[in-house]
């Protein structure tokens, strides 16, 4: 088996957050319910990776990173400037997470709206969902990274994977 | 925020505490210390850690409450330091064996069996009905007999993920959450804190945090 080696250094994007990083920065984030959409140019070798919380933020113009529709486009925005052009093209996504921690009646379905909501929004702007990893009952340790797109994952008592 | 609840002042909350720490001397047959600290307001971008490093995997118990007080309960500690806490309550002595240890790491799922899930959230029920039983008692007497809590559910994951399960419904009308937490130390050598976490419900964190 090849070893996988995993970016020396990597951001950590936290709850409701968005981060943007050029290769060889790499990006992480641990994963429940919510999703994390990474989008990555591999022309430019810039990605970045949002941690998003909930599906829609109804409006609010607060906490962009906590909703799928307004972390992502700020996510683009961001990637844009860092890149220096308007890339929405280029670009292409992979997501992960929307697990089903607790059966519970009030949370059962956030994992799985987030997803729905995640998809919508890429579709909506074109962006194709290259790989993809959601649901299921664990969490998720999820290492971008940007020199070459890959996204790996870890689930508890699990081993590393690349989605 | 409900007249009953506004009565649910800190000394109630912390006598609800002290209550859960003597109910869990009773049923280990050891002595318990409670070191109760004062509610705290927490944004939803900073409760990442509320359970510890995000990346760490910790089991945890939680029962949901509904009544006239509504909120989640949740009992945590260390994944190794809860493992032999099971061990001392199914009778195979305190503390992890080397291997367990291994187990636990590596392999968390594997260590949580049918059995020590439940002697798990055994512990997770008797701590938590004193808890809310001390907080009945301080409610209205019409009111103290609809405080209902589900039964306790017990996941072993990341502390990051998990934080996530427990903030997502909160995070849709608030900004900040409220968290009340005290710990429970063991006096031997099963030394440890549990922390015993309470985070209010719906109308107990409506009001006037959302800015």
């Amino acid at each position: 088996m090849i070893p996988i080696d995993l970016p020396e250094q990597c951001l950590n994007v936290g709850i409701g957050q968005w981060k943007v990083a050029q290769s060889p920065v790499g990006l992480r984030a641990i994963l429940g319910s919510c999703v994390g959409v990474a989008l990555y140019d591999r022309f430019g070798k810039v990605g970045g990776l949002a941690h998003i919380l909930l599906p829609d933020s109804r409006g609010s113009k607060d906490h962009a990173g906590r909703y799928a529709d307004t972390a992502i486009p700020a996510m683009i925005d961001e990637l844009s400037r860092l890149r220096g052009a308007v890339i929405r093209s280029s670009l292409v996504a992979r997501i992960a997470g929307g697990a089903s921690m607790f059966e519970t009646t009030s949370t059962l379905a956030i994992g799985e709206c987030n997803h729905e909501a995640v998809l919508r929004i890429l579709g909506e702007m074109k962006i194709s969902v290259v790989a993809s990893d959601i649901g299921g009952e664990l969490g998720r340790n999820l290492t971008f990274d940007t020199r070459n797109g890959k996204i790996f994952v870890k689930k508890t008592g699990g081993r590393l994977y690349e989605i | 925020m409900p007249d009953d609840v506004m009565k649910l002042s800190e000394t109630d909350l912390s006598q609800a505490a002290r209550k859960a720490a003597a109910s869990l001397a009773s049923w280990i047959n050891r002595p318990v210390s409670l070191v109760w600290k004062s509610p705290d307001k927490i944004a939803i971008e900073d409760a990442g850690n509320m359970l510890g490093d995000p990346e760490a995997i910790v089991p945890i118990c939680i029962l949901e409450v509904s009544g006239p007080i509504t909120g989640r309960l949740i009992l945590v500690n260390d994944a190794a330091t809860i493992a032999g806490f099971v061990n001392m309550i199914l009778g195979v002595g305190a503390g992890v064996t080397a291997e367990q240890v291994s187990l636990i790491r590596d392999n968390p799922p594997a260590f949580w069996d049918e059995l020590a899930r439940s002697a798990a959230l055994e512990t997770a029920n008797i701590v938590a009905c004193a808890f809310l039983n001390a907080l009945a008692a301080s409610l209205p007497p019409e009111k103290s007999h609809g405080l209902l809590p589900s039964p306790p559910r017990f996941a072993v994951d990341y502390a990051g993920s998990l934080v996530q399960f427990l903030l997502a419904e909160f995070a849709m009308r608030t900004d900040r959450i409220h968290v009340i937490e005290s710990q429970m130390m063991l006096d031997d050598r099963l030394r440890s804190d549990w922390r015993l976490i309470w985070i209010p419900g719906e109308s107990e964190t409506a009001s006037g945090e959302n800015k």
